[in-house]
């Protein structure tokens, strides 16, 4: 499935219910047992304490940003040993997935419906589960948006309804319990509550969209679970007395069976069900979705839909089989689970993070980054000038070879252009100066490559910026490395509707900024980018006109792509004016090549050809003749690399074209 | 006997959806790590319905974790 990206809003209300979980119900009854009127201080403790170990989870998170747990198990312990901690941690999730589905069979055919068969409970709720997983999270989270706002409004009116009833007396003497037993109350108390939001990792900085919020998100929602968790306990202690708290099974349900008001609001205990049906079902279907993703990621499967429905079926087999009775469940949650999930929670996060300390993952992953992104500039800065015309012509036939080395600055800017077929190493190599000109052709063809890449961004910004001359790109690429360029891209590939490439909008985009950015400021080419953009995309003629209006500059980039028509290139300056039209020519060609062999190579090409016909007007007038030159070669090259980039193009666009369509 | 036959059918149906799609895109991979957890599924609830007593995973688990509790306790004493 595609990535799924949450708000960091979603993820608040999703930490909040998920830390609530099965506690709600079963938690006052354990550590009432244990410190009888003391449990509100028991839980106020264990709360401020998994604030703590909420501050572990993140930092072991920002080791790995991209990664989910899995993947960072993998990546921190090397490849033997990754994998074995990461099939425990997947045994945790998938038990417990088990386990939960057998408390709401049980807790249903208990107080609700005594003559149905548990299995029945069973088999519905997997149903939704499986429904839920096939979605993707995405849609869960929005779901969970709106159950939250029926779980707070239940919420807050059974706080009011019961307040009536408390008894301030139940809660002396104060501070009786001994200083081993908070210890140990605590411990399970947090077992319970705050251990399995490891889990969370899952999903929590690859697949967030604002990290910073996130984190704020995770606090909160551990902070407002617990409010809530110590509220319950509280109010099972005040207003039913200690002793009979500790005696009942499920004691917030039976707190919800005293409510009467007025002799008319009575019997709504079934609204604490509701509540603690919402809170268990996020908890059980954050479970199993781990358990989904985390297997495929474990087998380095793709997609790994086809996995939800066995895994359902295993887990309706696991649920019926889970606890036998009430008195194996009992002990195994208060005796085993909590150092279970310690082990595999707890201190498994404490040994990844000394581990990645040790071998220091984060510096790898920022050198690399770095790297890229210096890349990217130089190459901007030094050759742009002959790289622009070089990368304009040796980009579309070298592409590949020519991105990866963008040590030679022409290489980088043939080769960002032939990039578009190579479009990985055109990334990487936008860094370069070429890769301004190269970047934009490769942009759009390496658009993958170049998110892959981080300094992709900074290609995406180089294709930005390629368009935009050179230095305003950089600027760009520096600003925003990604978003400038994906803006631009996107933008004009919005805007020239042409976009027939799909992915190439981002090409277009691209290409538009070799072709505007090489001349003008950025301004031009924000503007012109998205006018060459629509121009380049050489779908639409028009569109280069109407660039060229916008933008001179970049129009005549543009417009030399998709057809002859761009002899805005003359625009550009009049130096350029013979090179725009020797790369129009080129692009006439690559125009038609493309388009026979898919728009988005076309573009690509033509963002090739545009990006060195942008570059090579950009550049100067003495670039004007290099520019003519190699679009004479271009037009070889072009045609030849038509050919044989078609395929690759039509990797590159289709590349590009994935997010578009995933978009759509 | 009335619900074997209907889990079979479930598992027939589960299988007849997943698998024609996966090998037409020839993911080997995927076809056998699928089937063989609905084989697994499959077996398990057809003895559960059959009402034969089978272990619960939990407790392999408890009989891991039992003396590390022992050992534990006993340190806190």
């Amino acid at each position: 499935m595609e990535k799924q990206i949450l708000s960091s809003k979603q993820f608040t209300v999703i930490t909040l219910l998920y830390s609530i979980g099965t506690g709600i119900l079963i938690i006052p009854a354990s550590i009432t047992n244990a410190l009888h009127q003391d449990a509100w201080i028991g839980a106020t403790i264990g709360v401020l304490l998994s604030l703590l170990l909420v501050k572990l989870y993140i930092t072991l998170a920002n080791q790995t940003p991209n990664n989910s747990f899995v993947e960072a198990n993998g990546k921190i312990l090397g490849k033997f040993l990754g994998p074995l901690t990461s099939l425990g941690f997947l045994s945790l999730t998938f038990l417990s997935a088990g386990e939960l589905l057998y408390f709401i069979g049980n807790f249903m055919q208990t107080e609700v419906m005594p003559e149905t068969p548990t299995l029945s409970f069973i088999v519905l709720f997997t149903i939704i589960l499986v429904f839920a997983s096939y979605l993707g999270i995405e849609t869960f989270a929005r779901s969970v948006e709106i159950l939250f706002a029926f779980f707070s409004i239940i919420f807050i009116v059974f706080i009011i309804c019961i307040s009536p009833q408390i008894n301030i007396l139940n809660i002396q003497p104060i501070f009786e319990a001994n200083t081993k037993t908070f210890i140990i109350s605590t411990f399970s108390f947090m077992s319970v509550f705050s251990f399995p939001l490891v889990v969370l990792l899952m999903f929590f900085p690859s697949g967030v969209n604002v990290p910073k919020a996130a984190q704020k998100g995770f606090y909160l929602g551990t902070l407002l679970g617990g409010v809530v968790l110590i509220s319950i306990i509280a109010l099972s202690t005040l207003v039913i007395g200690p002793t009979n708290t500790a005696a009942k099974t499920f004691p917030s349900y039976a707190l919800a069976q005293r409510i009467s008001i007025g002799n008319f609001f009575q019997r709504v205990e079934v609204i604490m069900a509701v509540m603690w049906i919402i809170s268990i079902y996020i908890r059980t279907f954050i479970y199993f979705y781990a358990t989904v993703i985390g297997f495929g990621q474990l087998l380095k499967i793709k997609d790994s839909r086809p996995l939800i429905l066995p895994l359902g079926v295993c887990m309706v087999a696991l649920a019926q089989i889970a606890h036998p009775n009430i008195v194996h469940s009992n002990n195994y949650n208060q005796k085993i689970w909590p150092l279970y999930s310690g082990l595999i929670t707890v201190l498994l996060p404490m040994f990844l993070l000394v581990v990645a300390k040790i071998r220091k993952i984060k510096q790898k992953e920022n050198n690399q980054q770095s790297a890229n992104s210096q890349q990217n500039t130089n190459n901007q800065q030094d050759t742009s000038s002959q790289q622009n015309a070089i990368n304009q012509q040796g980009a579309n036939s070298q592409q590949d070879a020519n991105n990866q080395q963008g040590a030679s600055s022409q290489q980088n800017a043939n080769n960002q252009q032939s990039a578009s077929s190579q479009q990985n190493a055109n990334n990487q190599q936008g860094a370069s100066l070429q890769q301004n000109a190269d970047n934009q052709q490769s942009a759009s063809s390496q658009q993958e490559a170049n998110n892959q890449q981080s300094t992709s961004s900074q290609q995406d910004a180089n294709n930005q910026q390629s368009a935009s001359s050179q230095q305003n790109a950089n600027n760009q690429q520096g600003a925003s490395l990604q978003q400038n360029a994906d803006n631009q891209q996107s933008t004009s590939s919005q805007q020239d509707a042409n976009n027939q490439q799909s992915a190439s909008s981002q090409q277009d985009a691209n290409n538009q900024q070799s072709a505007s950015s090489q001349q003008d400021a950025n301004n031009q080419q924000s503007a012109s980018i998205l006018k060459d953009s629509i121009s380049q995309q050489g779908n639409n003629k028009q569109e280069n006109k109407n660039q060229q209006d916008a933008s001179s500059q970049q129009n005549t980039n543009n417009q030399q792509d998709t057809n002859s028509q761009q002899n805005a290139n003359n625009q550009q300056s009049a130096s350029i004016l013979k090179d725009s039209i020797s790369q129009q020519v080129n692009n006439k060609q690559e125009n038609k090549n493309q388009q026979d062999a898919s728009s988005q190579q076309n573009t690509n090409n033509q963002q090739d050809t545009n990006s060195q016909q942008d570059a090579n007007n950009q550049q100067s007038a003495s670039i004007l003749k290099d520019s003519i030159s190699q679009q004479g070669n271009n037009k070889q090259e072009n045609k030849n690399q038509q050919d044989a980039n078609n395929q690759q193009v039509s990797k590159e666009q289709q590349q590009n074209s994935k997010p578009n369509e995933t978009e759509l | 006997m009335f619900l074997t036959i209907v889990i079979v059918l479930v598992t027939l149906a589960i299988a007849y959806i997943i698998i024609p799609p996966l090998n037409q895109k020839g993911e080997k991979k995927m076809i056998i790590v699928s089937s063989f957890f609905l084989c697994l599924g499959a077996i398990v609830n057809i003895a559960i319905g059959l009402k034969k007593p089978i272990p619960s995973p939990l407790d392999f688990i408890t009989f891991i974790f039992t003396p590390i509790r022992k050992f534990l306790l006993s340190l806190l004493q």
